[in-house]
């Protein structure tokens, strides 16, 4: 495993370990009520209001530390997904690092599986875009984001 | 053996269809992006799966810069005959608070691939 590579693995697993840690902490020093009515860090909701395709996976790692899966997947319904995909890119490239040899390439390469959650992806973003717009007023859109 | 896909937009386009589409044509363009660049450094670069949640998720699209800033773009470059410059730093920060704006750049850099010469 040429160096270049292993630098690059440590640095998946780095990203995989933030994205799960950044919730852990937002659950120990935020309120869940707190939460629900900040302002959202996701540059695009803050420039337009409109939810981006990854707006709410925070908040759905949150409610998944809790406990509350059904609030997990109201939030985002990738939010439980992202959570297991994470704790096996650790787990994967860790053991792959130690013992250096390649287990899940398989896995996390399947262009079939990439492209499948990627439409799913695609498809529930849509719906929740057209669900948002139709339930939300433009004055609500507006305080979602940084402009009111 | 490598073919390069055709894929060429106005900047303004991509950053107009992504904030219209609410990102979801940044999957499309992410994915179409990858198979450029894949292509004009003649290996995987960028594999389809990194391309597809890059559109998606945060730490991945910063990973989809950072590839293509390092590893992808010098190719371009290369290819174009334009100097190289490590543009990783700018992509990264881009790709971080406005997508868009980074995919609009790379866009802009692929577009010379087209060019008579």
């Amino acid at each position: 495993m040429s160096p270049n590579r292993v630098k690059r693995k440590i640095w998946v697993i780095a990203g995989a370990f933030l994205v799960l840690a950044v919730p852990f902490f937002i659950l120990l020093f935020t309120d869940s009520d707190h939460l629900e009515s900040s302002q959202s860090l996701c540059p695009f909701k803050m420039m337009t209001g409109f939810p981006c395709p990854g707006c709410g996976i925070t908040k759905s790692l949150v409610s998944l530390y809790e406990g509350d899966i059904m609030e997990s997947i109201h939030h985002h319904l990738f939010g439980p997904l992202t959570f297991v995909f994470c704790l096996l890119v650790i787990a994967g490239l860790t053991t792959e690092l130690i013992t250096r040899k390649k287990y899940f390439r398989d896995l996390f390469y399947s262009k079939r599986i990439a492209y499948f959650l990627g439409g799913s992806l695609a498809v529930y973003h849509l719906t929740r875009v057209i669900i948002f717009v139709s339930s939300t007023s433009l004055d609500e859109i507006l305080h979602q984001s940084i402009w009111k | 053996m490598y073919t390069i896909p055709s894929f060429k937009n106005d900047p303004i386009v991509v950053l107009l269809l992504g904030i219209v589409t609410c990102g979801l044509y940044l999957i499309y363009w992410n994915i179409k992006a990858a198979q450029v660049i894949n292509a004009v450094a003649e290996r995987e670069v960028i594999s389809q799966p990194v391309a597809i949640f890059a559109g998606c998720c945060l730490p991945v699209n910063l990973y989809f810069y950072y590839l293509a800033g390092k590893e992808g773009l010098p190719k371009v470059y290369e290819r174009t005959g334009q100097s190289n410059k490590d543009q990783t730093t700018l992509l990264l920060i881009l790709g971080f608070l406005f997508p868009m704006v980074a995919a609009m750049i790379v866009q802009g850099d692929i577009n010379k691939l087209y060019e008579p010469k």
